[in-house]
C-alpha cells in the first residue's frame, strides 16, 4: 500500500534541500548532484550505452582513423622510398604533420556534427513523444535538464576524442607534434562541440517538432561557417587583427592590434578564446533553458536580458578603457557596434510578446505608480540607463586624451543625447507596431521599414538632391534633414568630421543639431501613447489575483447556469 | 483545494476557456464533463502550469499557478490525455526517473517504486521495458508516475480514454482506491455515466463556458427537474410582447420564441402553470394551444456529453 510513502515523503522532498554540511561542501555536492543525480544525464547515459548502437559506431570510427593512419604512413614510406635525395627526418616530421591535421579533421567533422544532433535529439525527442508534458509538471529545474543533457553529450564526445588518441600518439614517434599540441586540439574542439551542442539544444527547444534537428545542423553549418568565414578571415585577417589563441575558435581575433585588452589588463588570445567560448555556452544553455519547458517565456527574462547587455557593452568598453589612448580608429568602430547592440535590445524587447511576462509584477506590486506605466517602458528606460552609465564611461576616457578637451567634451555629451532619443524612438516605433500586428516578425518588418527609410534612404535622398543642385534643394531640405541626419552625425562625431564631409557637404547647424533629438523623443512619445491605447485592453492584472479570495466550493453551492436548457436544446439540435 | 477564478484562455481564433469560476473542496472527486473541443484539456494544462491563461488566476493548496508554480508543481499529480513513453527504459528506471525529477532522494525513491507499483498492480513489469507494456498497463504506469511524489492534488484528463471495458473497470478500481487516500481528483471524461458512480460532484462544460457544477445528485436533479410548456400563439406578431410579458414572471427561468410558437421553462417545483395562460389571456394575446413539452432534458444531456463524434 501506499500510504506508508504517504505519511514520510513530504519530509522526504524537504530534506533533501536542507541537508546538513557547510556552505562550501554544501554547493560542491549540490553540483554533484547535479550532475550524477541528473534524471536526463542517467537515462542518457543508460539509453546510450545500452544499445549496440554505440559500439558499432566507435568500431567503425576507430577503423576508419587506424585507415586513414595507414593510409598516410603507407604513402609517405613509398614517396621516401621512390624519391633520390631523402631528409629522413624532415620526411617523417612531414608525415606526423599530415597524420595529425587528418585525424584532426576528422574528429572535428564528427565531433562538430554528432554534439549539436545529440543534444537537439535529446529535446526533440521529449516533444515528438509526448513526454515533454510530465517533464514539465516534474520540479525538475530546466537548468538541470540542459546540464543533463549537455553534461552526458559531452561525456560522448569526449569518448570519441580519447578513442583517436592511441592513432594519435603514433605521431610522437615520428617528432614534430607534442603533447600539448593534441591537448590544445582536444580543447577547442570540445569547447566548440560545447557551443554547437548548447546551440542545438537551444534551437530544438525553441522548434515545434521534429525539424529541429535539421534546423540543428543548419545551425551547426552556419556558426562553423561564420566562425571560419566571416569571423576569422574578415576580423581576423581582413582587418589584420587577432592572432595567436585557438585556431577553431574566433574570439580572440576581435581584439584590436591582437591584443586582448580588458580593462587595461593584457590577456593572452588563448584565455580570451576560453573565456569567450564559455560566455558563449552560457548564453545558449540560458536560452535553452528558459524555453525548454514554457515555451511561452521570453528568450531572457528582463534581468537575464540586462545583464548580458551589460556584459556586451562592457567587452566593448574592457577594449577601450585603459592606461594607453586607445587606437583612435577603433572609436568610431566601437561606438557603433554599441549603438547596434541598444538598437538590437530595444527593438528585441519592444517588439516581443505583447503580453508581458511577470517579472516586474513584484515591482508593480510594491510601488503603486508603476501600474499605471507599461513594463516595456520601464525596461526600455533601464537599458538606455545601462548603456549610458557604461557608455559616458568609455567616452570620457577617450575626452579625457583628445587633443581639444571643450570640443570632444561637447560632442559626448550630444552622443549620449542623440543616442538616448534615437533607441527611445525606435523603441516606440517597434512598441507600436508589435501592439498593431501582434507578431514579432511583422513588427519587427514594419519597425525596420520605417528606420529604414528614416536612417538610410532619406538622408542618401537629400545628399543626392544636395549634390544635384544645391540652390534648388537647400531651403526644402535643411528642415528634412534634422529627421534623417541624426544618425549620420553621430556616426561623424564619432569618427571625426570627414566623414560627413565626405558624404556631401550637407549643410548643418548646431540649432538644428540641438533639436533633433527633442523631434524623436516627441514622436517616441506620440508612439508609445498609441501603442498603449492599443494595448490597454489587455492589461494583465497586476496582483495577479493575488488579492482576491475564491468563493465557496461547489459542494457546497452548486452552480447552475439559468439558460442551460437552451443551450443543451440548441446543441441537441445541431447534433441532428 | 482547487479555486479558479475568472479563467479565460484566448488561441489565436478561438476562445478556449470563458471567465470559468469554480471552487473544489479538499476530498472532492469532480468529473470534468464537457463534449469534444469544450476546453477541459486547456483548463487541466493551466492548473497543472502548462498553459499560460489570457486572463483570470486559480490556486491550488493556496498557491497561485501564474506567481508559485513550483508549489503548484509539488502538489499535483497530472496525467495528460496523449502521453507517449521512453523507450530503452524499464518500468522501474522509469519511475526512478521521475523520482529524481521530483528531486526525491535516491535512498527513499526504491521503496515509493515499490509501493505505487503495488498500487497500480505492475509489481511483475518491474523489470519489463516500458514500451512492451500494454495499453491499459502504459496508462496504469502513467498514473504511477503520477504518484511518485504523493500529490495531494490529481489532474486527470481522459484517464480511461482508449481502454477496453475491462482495463476501464481496473482503472476505476484504482481510481476508488485513490478516494480512500484522501485525494482531491479532477478527472475529466466527455461520458458522463463514466465518471457517476465514483464522483461526489461534476461540473459540465460546453463550449468553453460552464453550464452547471455541483454534486452530482443536484445537477441531476435540476436536469431531470425542468417543465416546459410549449404555447403557440393566434398571432407571431404578439410572441416578442408574451416573451417579455412571462420573462418578467418570477416562476419562469427562461422563454425561447419561434415563430409563433413558445418555449416556457418552469422549475419542476411549480405545480401549477396556469398562471402562464393566465398573464397572456390578461393582456390580450390569444393561444392557439398549450401543451407541456415531452423533450426529456437528460436525454439530451446525455447524448451531448458524450459528444458528437464517437
Ligand atoms: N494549442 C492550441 N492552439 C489553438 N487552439 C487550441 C489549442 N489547444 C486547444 N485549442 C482549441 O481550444 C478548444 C478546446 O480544446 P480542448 O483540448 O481544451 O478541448 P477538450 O474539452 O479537451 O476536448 P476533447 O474532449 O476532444 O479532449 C478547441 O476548440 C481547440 O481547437
Ligand atoms: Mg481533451
Amino acid at each position: 500500500m501506499a500510504t506508508g510513502a504517504v505519511e514520510n515523503q513530504e519530509q522526504m522532498i524537504e530534506g533533501a534541500s536542507a541537508r546538513p554540511g557547510r556552505a562550501g561542501t554544501r554547493a560542491i555536492r549540490w553540483i554533484g548532484d547535479q550532475i550524477i543525480d541528473n534524471p536526463i544525464f542517467l537515462r542518457e547515459l543508460r539509453r546510450r550505452m545500452r544499445g549496440r548502437a554505440l559500439f558499432i559506431a566507435m568500431i567503425a570510427y576507430i577503423a576508419i582513423m587506424c585507415a586513414v593512419a595507414f593510409v598516410v604512413i603507407f604513402a609517405k614510406t613509398m614517396e621516401i622510398r621512390t624519391s633520390e635525395v631523402v631528409n629522413i627526418h624532415f620526411k617523417m616530421k612531414e608525415m606526423s604533420d599530415q597524420l595529425f591535421t587528418w585525424v584532426a579533421v576528422i574528429q572535428g567533422v564528427l565531433v562538430l556534427l554528432v554534439g549539436p544532433i545529440i543534444t537537439a535529439g535529446i529535446a526533440t525527442s521529449e516533444k515528438e513523444k509526448k513526454t515533454l508534458d510530465f517533464l514539465q509538471v516534474t520540479t525538475l529545474h530546466p537548468w538541470a535538464f540542459v546540464i543533463g543533457a549537455l553534461a552526458s553529450t559531452m561525456l560522448y564526445i569526449l569518448l570519441v576524442l580519447l578513442c583517436a588518441l592511441p592513432v594519435l600518439s603514433i605521431t610522437f614517434l615520428f617528432g614534430g607534434r607534442a603533447p600539448s599540441d593534441i591537448a590544445a586540439s582536444f580543447g577547442s574542439l570540445l569547447l566548440l562541440s560545447m557551443i554547437l551542442s548548447a546551440g542545438g539544444l537551444w534551437i530544438a527547444s525553441i522548434r515545434e517538432r521534429s525539424r529541429s534537428a535539421q534546423s540543428a545542423l543548419l545551425f551547426v553549418v552556419g556558426i562553423i561557417i561564420v566562425n571560419f568565414l566571416l569571423l576569422r578571415f574578415f576580423a581576423g585577417r581582413m582587418l589584420s587583427l587577432g592572432g595567436g589563441g585557438s585556431a577553431l575558435l574566433p574570439f580572440s581575433s576581435f581584439a584590436p592590434g591582437g591584443q586582448v585588452n580588458i580593462f587595461g589588463v593584457g590577456v593572452r588570445a588563448w584565455h580570451a578564446d576560453i573565456i569567450g567560448a564559455l560566455i558563449v555556452i552560457a548564453f545558449f544553455a540560458l536560452l535553452a533553458a528558459r524555453r525548454i519547458f514554457n515555451p511561452e517565456n521570453r528568450a531572457l527574462s528582463y534581468w537575464q536580458g540586462l545583464v548580458f547587455f551589460a556584459v556586451a557593452q562592457l567587452l566593448v568598453a574592457a577594449q577601450l578603457w585603459g592606461p594607453r589612448m586607445p587606437q583612435p580608429d577603433i572609436i568610431p568602430g566601437a561606438g557603433i557596434v554599441t549603438w547596434a547592440l541598444l538598437m538590437v535590445g530595444v527593438l528585441v524587447y519592444q517588439t516581443g510578446r505583447v503580453e508581458m511576462g511577470n517579472e516586474v509584477w513584484r515591482l508593480k506590486r510594491r510601488f503603486r505608480f508603476l501600474r499605471g506605466i507599461d513594463e516595456s517602458v520601464i525596461h526600455q528606460l533601464m537599458l538606455i540607463g545601462l548603456w549610458v552609465l557604461i557608455a559616458q564611461w568609455w567616452l570620457r576616457s577617450t575626452v579625457a586624451y583628445a587633443t581639444q578637451p571643450q570640443v570632444t567634451h561637447r560632442l559626448w555629451i550630444q552622443t549620449l543625447w542623440f543616442v538616448t532619443a534615437n533607441a527611445l524612438f525606435a523603441g516606440a516605433l517597434g512598441r507600436f507596431f508589435a501592439h498593431l500586428t501582434r507578431t514579432r516578425s511583422s513588427a519587427l518588418r514594419w519597425t525596420f521599414l520605417t528606420l529604414l527609410i528614416l536612417y538610410v534612404i532619406l538622408p542618401l535622398a537629400i545628399i543626392f538632391l544636395v549634390k544635384m543642385n544645391s540652390a534648388y534643394a537647400s531651403q526644402f531640405t535643411v528642415r528634412l534633414t534634422v529627421l534623417a541626419h541624426v544618425p549620420w552625425v553621430y556616426l561623424g562625431q564619432l569618427g571625426g568630421e570627414n566623414v560627413i564631409r565626405e558624404l556631401g557637404n550637407v549643410p548643418f547647424e548646431g540649432g538644428i543639431l540641438q533639436t533633433a533629438p527633442l523631434v524623436y523623443l516627441v514622436l517616441a512619445g506620440v508612439f508609445y501613447f498609441l501603442a498603449f491605447s492599443l494595448h490597454r485592453s489587455r492589461r494583465i492584472d497586476p496582483d495577479y489575483g493575488v488579492a482576491q479570495r475564491p468563493e465557496r466550493p461547489i459542494s457546497e453551492k452548486p452552480f447552475i447556469r439559468a439558460d442551460i436548457f437552451q443551450i443543451l436544446r440548441r446543441d441537441a439540435a445541431e447534433l441532428d | 483545494m482547487i479555486a479558479i477564478k475568472g479563467l479565460t484562455k484566448e488561441y489565436k481564433n478561438v476562445t478556449a476557456l470563458r471567465d470559468l469560476t469554480m471552487t473544489i473542496a479538499q476530498g472532492d472527486i469532480f468529473g470534468y464533463i464537457g463534449p469534444n473541443g469544450a476546453g477541459k484539456t486547456t483548463t487541466i494544462k493551466i492548473l497543472a502550469t502548462l498553459v499560460k491563461p489570457t486572463s483570470g488566476h486559480a490556486e491550488i493548496c493556496n498557491y497561485n499557478i501564474l506567481t508559485q508554480p513550483d508549489d503548484v508543481k509539488r502538489v499535483i499529480g497530472y496525467m495528460p490525455d496523449f502521453f507517449g513513453v521512453y523507450d530503452d527504459m524499464k518500468v522501474w528506471e522509469y519511475l526512478d526517473f521521475f523520482g529524481a525529477a521530483y528531486k526525491i532522494e535516491k535512498t527513499k525513491r526504491r521503496k515509493i517504486i515499490d509501493d505505487v507499483l503495488e498500487l497500480t498492480d505492475l509489481g511483475e513489469k518491474r523489470n519489463d521495458f516500458v514500451e512492451a507494456l500494454s495499453r491499459g498497463m502504459k496508462q496504469r504506469l502513467c498514473l504511477a508516475k503520477t504518484l511518485v511524489h504523493d500529490p495531494q492534488v490529481l489532474l486527470l484528463d481522459e484517464p480511461a480514454s482508449g481502454l477496453d471495458p475491462r482495463a476501464r473497470i481496473e482503472m476505476r478500481e484504482l481510481l476508488k482506491e485513490l478516494r480512500n487516500l484522501g485525494k482531491t481528483v479532477l478527472i475529466s471524461s466527455h461520458i458522463l455515466t463514466e465518471l457517476s458512480d465514483f464522483c461526489n460532484t461534476i461540473g459540465i462544460l460546453e463550449k468553453g463556458e460552464l453550464l452547471a457544477a455541483g454534486e452530482v445528485s443536484a445537477i441531476m436533479d435540476q436536469i431531470k427537474g425542468a417543465r416546459i410548456v410549449e404555447i403557440t400563439l393566434r398571432q407571431a406578431d404578439d410572441a416578442p410582447r408574451a416573451h417579455d410579458l412571462l420573462i418578467a414572471h418570477p416562476e419562469v427561468t427562461a422563454v425561447e420564441i419561434d415563430g409563433a410558437d413558445l418555449q416556457v421553462e418552469v422549475p419542476i417545483t411549480c405545480d401549477d402553470v396556469s398562471f402562464i395562460n393566465e398573464a397572456l389571456t390578461t393582456s390580450g394575446i390569444r393561444i392557439t394551444s398549450f401543451r407541456e413539452s415531452e423533450i426529456d432534458l437528460e436525454d439530451i444531456f446525455m447524448k451531448i456529453t458524450k459528444g458528437a463524434v464517437q
